[in-house]
């Protein structure tokens, strides 16, 4: 599966583009502390709302605090938000989805009646009233998107096992005597887990919007920790007199989650190992 | 509609020449269709008969002019009543198809749309390729259903593609392909998806249908047998070339390449003892860059030094008999184990 | 004395409940897709079942090998009855029965390597395991070293039907039922199979339980067949017998619908009408009376024919065939 990506990579350059955009988001998240120019929450107050210049390459906000090492920040803060969340979430979906779809019985209706109650609310607003109980902060952000993200996994997991339980490999291994639990593990996991990897792109870009717009309301990532949603909300306010603020932290945004999303495309085209015969 | 002079005995209704048609892939060209001659009188019945990938359905799309990209054709001609379609717009083919020619695709359930009632499927081609009036359409659709041999129309028209058998699909896309009365049908592998007994059903009703019509066909197969019963003269394809062309009684009598030989020799419906079926060893090549040389010759059981030096053409055999092997005269291949003992 | 089948199937019955109807008037039916089989395989034997779609061919072979548990009857192998063992009792008699299936491409897990695929049936039943026993299991069908560390889609499928086969013969079983094991495959590579098939059954002794659809195939490979109709076996008797002077009617147009391949010859076909009823509500009597060409009257849509006897053990059951000495009475389930 690794090589028929790499086979898609050489064939798409707007997906190896979005991979290496990818790769450059993660290592300045990785080197954020190193890479900041300066501390993301030092204010300056001689020098608020400042333009571009040398010494802030993409100026400052009304604190006076340099924009460039918020952002480099605030992509941490995205992408661990988003990794945890995908993690967390595809977990789950994997355990209840793959327990639900190949046992079947009433754990398959218990689970799905669950996940189908959990999905008729709006995510952001199930995320809201979590993180209303929960207090802020980014844990609480991760457990209130995570629960929102979770039930998608669990119906896509569910789905496509399904699909490959019917397949005659696993009837195959069944009449080898092979035991549940390991054709579980051994045929379906496996079968399952590249559906798998394309909805975590997707997701990790529905949790990085997500957590952005928690943060844009003020939820999500506690001031004066930097959140690409708490920077646009600042800039909505000078968007006028400092409109690189918004704009920054805009195309930020906007380059990693259209990256997840092409990512997410490759990666659907590389799952299908008798795609690459030519 | 193109108004074309009639054609005569001696001009092909159908006559595609050096026809290539290639796939280009991250590996190279794919070769599918490499240089084929092909020819198809008014009111004919011919056979293009070979295994998977050898070229035969892409050949058929060709001439339909229905190739899914990335393959195109890239060098010959295809005339058809005298006119090269390869110079044709694709408006002009579009119409061409489903009134001067039509197909009938192997499986009838992807070829007809899930979410129309039959007769809705039917009445649109009538619609798009004549000017017969809303009423008149409903008429001829029934009448067409009729004609295929199906029991009920007036329930069948109204039925959607699900709710019918594969038999009945396959009768439906016949009926579709014969409303404007084309002058060539197409075939590919028609009742391959199809039970033995409706199979014979389907061919009854193929054969009747053309030879009251008139109307000529190329019956694409797999299966020798489906060719012997149906079709006079047959094409033998192996990795986009035609390797042996001939009428078909002779053919089986006495085929005069290897590959067709081997072909008519592994098939069990027509063996008489217990030994085991003949078998072609090895795969088909890749046909991105052929190896120089006769295409067969890997498995070839009578490959001599010459075959793997020189690509041998199609050679005239006399009687119109085509073979594309060094050895075609020399051999004396068998062909079916019954032709063998009558030949004795 | 006759010696011990291997295999017998006594008035086996699968059904399976569907559901029709919309929300408001939903109802239960029963599909009969096997309804009242008996017959018998000796060890060593190849049997032929041949039957076009919906002739419940394909969930008999399941049923013999106990992935659906049947809706009556018995099925007994080596003389021990396996109708109603749980899988935990079926675990050793699985070793000795296996399946080989139709779709190579679905019947190999696309995730796992030649090896590790060879190697599950090893690990499963505690075998000796390891990679030269791999090869060994590749050279008895035809491949070897190259092949180990392949996986499926960088396989023909010819080669990928030989893996299948290679799988099967891991545990050195004594039946096989091969479930239409060549008709995805091409012609040159359909008589391969078949006689590697052959040359494997006679080599190791096996017994091979042949189900297809084409009878050609089934004639030539077994030599004993019977052909199935809408749940039913039809006819059954020596293979040669069965294909070349089929007794029942449905048989014969089956026979008679095989394109011959003799060019020129323009047979009178049995052309029958209409289609296979559907097995929901299948017809009274006989299953064939409604497309039947020879259809006597009243008798066949009440009454299910008895066996008569053909020749060689083989019978038919067919009520126009009433001169001849009864084998069996009719088998209701």
């Amino acid at each position: 599966m690794l090589d028929s990506f790499f086979i898609e990579l050489r064939r798409s350059p707007v997906l190896a583009l979005a991979a290496a955009l990818i790769l450059a988001a993660i290592a300045i998240a990785v080197l954020a502390p190193v890479l900041a120019p300066k501390d993301p929450n030092l204010q300056n107050l001689r020098a608020t709302l400042a333009p571009p210049s040398a010494g802030f390459p993409l100026g400052t906000d009304e604190y006076g605090r340099d924009l460039l090492s918020r952002m480099i920040f605030g992509m941490r803060n995205s992408l661990i938000v988003g990794a945890a969340v995908v993690l967390l979430s595809g977990l789950i979906g994997a355990v209840l989805g793959i327990s639900a779809g190949y046992f079947g019985g009433w754990l398959d209706m218990v689970v799905m009646r669950l996940a189908d109650i959990m999905m008729a609310f709006p995510y952001l607003v199930l995320a809201l009233g979590l993180i209303a109980a929960l207090g802020a902060g980014i844990p609480s952000t991760i457990v209130a998107l995570t629960v929102a993200f979770a039930p998608i996994y669990v119906r896509i997991v569910r789905s496509k096992v399904l699909v490959v339980k019917e397949e005659a490999y696993v009837e195959a291994a069944r009449l080898i005597g092979v035991r549940p639990r390991t054709i579980a593990v051994r045929h379906v996991l496996p079968n399952v887990a590249g559906p798998m990897l394309v909805q975590g792109a997707l997701t990790f870009a529905f949790a990085v919007l997500a957590e952005a717009s928690l943060s844009f309301v003020g939820l999500g990532v506690p001031p004066p920790a930097a959140s690409f949603g708490n920077i646009i909300a600042a800039g909505r306010d000078h968007i006028i007199d400092a409109p690189w603020i918004a704009t920054s932290s805009g195309v930020a945004i906007v380059a990693l989650v259209l990256s997840l999303l092409i990512l997410a495309d490759g990666l659907r085209d590389a799952i299908d190992p008798y795609q690459h015969r030519l | 509609m193109l108004s074309t002079p009639i054609s005569t005995a001696s001009e092909p209704l159908l006559d595609v020449r050096g026809l290539k048609t290639w796939i280009p892939t991250r590996r190279g060209e794919v070769r599918a269709v490499d240089g084929i001659d092909l020819r198809v009188h008014a009111g004919e019945v011919i056979g293009l008969v070979g295994e998977s990938g050898c070229g035969k359905t892409l050949a058929a799309y060709s001439v339909l002019g229905l190739l899914p990209p990335p393959a195109r054709v890239i060098a010959g001609e295809i005339r058809f009543r005298g006119d090269d379609l390869c110079r044709r717009s694709a408006e002009e083919r579009r119409r061409l198809r489903g009134s001067a020619m039509a197909m009938i695709f192997q499986e009838p359930l992807s070829a007809l749309n899930p979410v129309f009632p039959i007769g809705s499927q039917v009445g649109d081609i009538l619609r798009r390729h004549s000017t017969l009036s809303a009423r008149q359409v409903k008429v001829r659709v029934l009448e067409l259903l009729d004609h295929v041999g199906i029991a009920s129309p007036g329930h069948v028209a109204r039925a959607y593609p699900f709710q019918l058998s594969g038999g009945m699909r396959q009768r439906v896309l016949i009926a579709m392909a014969i409303s404007c009365s084309p002058q060539l049908l197409i075939a590919d592998e028609p009742t391959t998806a199809l039970d033995a007994t409706v199979q014979a059903q389907i061919l009854d009703l193929l054969q009747r249908l053309v030879e009251q019509a008139g109307i000529a066909m190329i019956l694409i197969s797999h299966d020798l047998a489906v060719v012997a019963e149906m079709c006079r003269r047959v094409y033998v394809m192996y990795a986009g070339r035609i390797v042996e062309h001939s009428e078909v009684a002779a053919v089986f009598a006495r085929p005069r390449h290897p590959y067709t030989s081997a072909l008519l020799r592994c098939m069990p419906a027509l063996k008489q003892d217990d030994s085991p079926l003949e078998t072609i060893e090895g795969v088909v090549p890749a046909l991105t860059e052929p190896e120089p040389g006769c295409r067969f010759r890997p498995r070839c059981r009578y490959a001599v030094t010459l075959c793997s030096d020189q690509d041998p053409a199609a050679t005239e055999l006399g009687g119109g008999r085509l073979a594309a092997c060094h050895r075609a005269t020399e051999l004396g291949l068998p062909g079916t184990p019954t032709a063998v003992g009558a030949d004795a | 004395m006759t010696p011990r089948p291997l295999l017998a199937v006594e008035r086996v019955a699968t059904h399976f409940p569907v559901k029709r109807g919309g929300w408001l008037r939903r109802r239960v039916e029963t599909l009969k897709a096997v309804d009242g089989v008996s017959f018998a395989i000796l060890p060593g034997e190849t049997f032929g079942i041949v039957g076009e779609s919906g002739s419940g061919k394909s969930t008999l072979a399941r049923t013999i090998l106990r992935v659906y548990r049947p809706t009556a009857g018995r099925i007994r192998f080596d003389g021990l009855d396996i109708t109603e063992l749980d899988e935990t009792a079926l675990g050793p008699v699985r070793r000795n029965m296996q399946m080989v299936f139709q779709d190579t491409k679905s019947s190999l897990n696309p995730r796992l390597r030649v090896e590790q695929i060879l190697d599950e049936p090893l690990v499963t039943h505690g075998l000796p395991r390891g990679r030269r026993r791999v090869v060994e299991l590749l050279e008895m069908v035809g491949l070897g070293d190259s092949h180990v560390e392949r996986y499926p889609h960088q396989l023909s499928g010819g080669q990928r039907q030989r893996i299948g086969i290679a799988r099967v013969l891991a545990l050195n079983p004594r039946l096989i039922v091969a479930d239409e094991p060549v008709s995805a495959l091409d012609v040159s590579i359909q008589a391969q199979i078949l006689n590697l098939l052959k040359s494997l059954q006679s080599r190791l002794g096996l017994t091979i339980v042949l189900i297809a659809h084409d009878i050609g195939v089934v004639g030539y490979f077994c030599q004993r067949v019977a052909v199935m109709y809408l749940g039913r076996m039809v006819e059954a008797g020596p293979g040669r017998h069965v294909t070349r002077s089929p007794s029942h009617p449905y048989t014969q147009a089956l026979i008679s619908a095989i394109p011959k391949a003799e060019p020129g010859v323009r047979r009178s076909r049995i052309l029958l009408t209409g289609e296979i009823p559907s097995p929901i509500n299948p017809p009274t009597g006989c299953p064939f009376h409604t497309r039947c060409p020879v259809k006597l009257g009243a008798i066949c849509e009440r009454e299910r024919p008895p066996r008569y006897r053909t020749v060689d053990g083989g019978w038919a059951a067919c009520h126009a065939l009433n001169d001849r000495p009864v084998v069996a009475e009719a088998q209701e389930e």
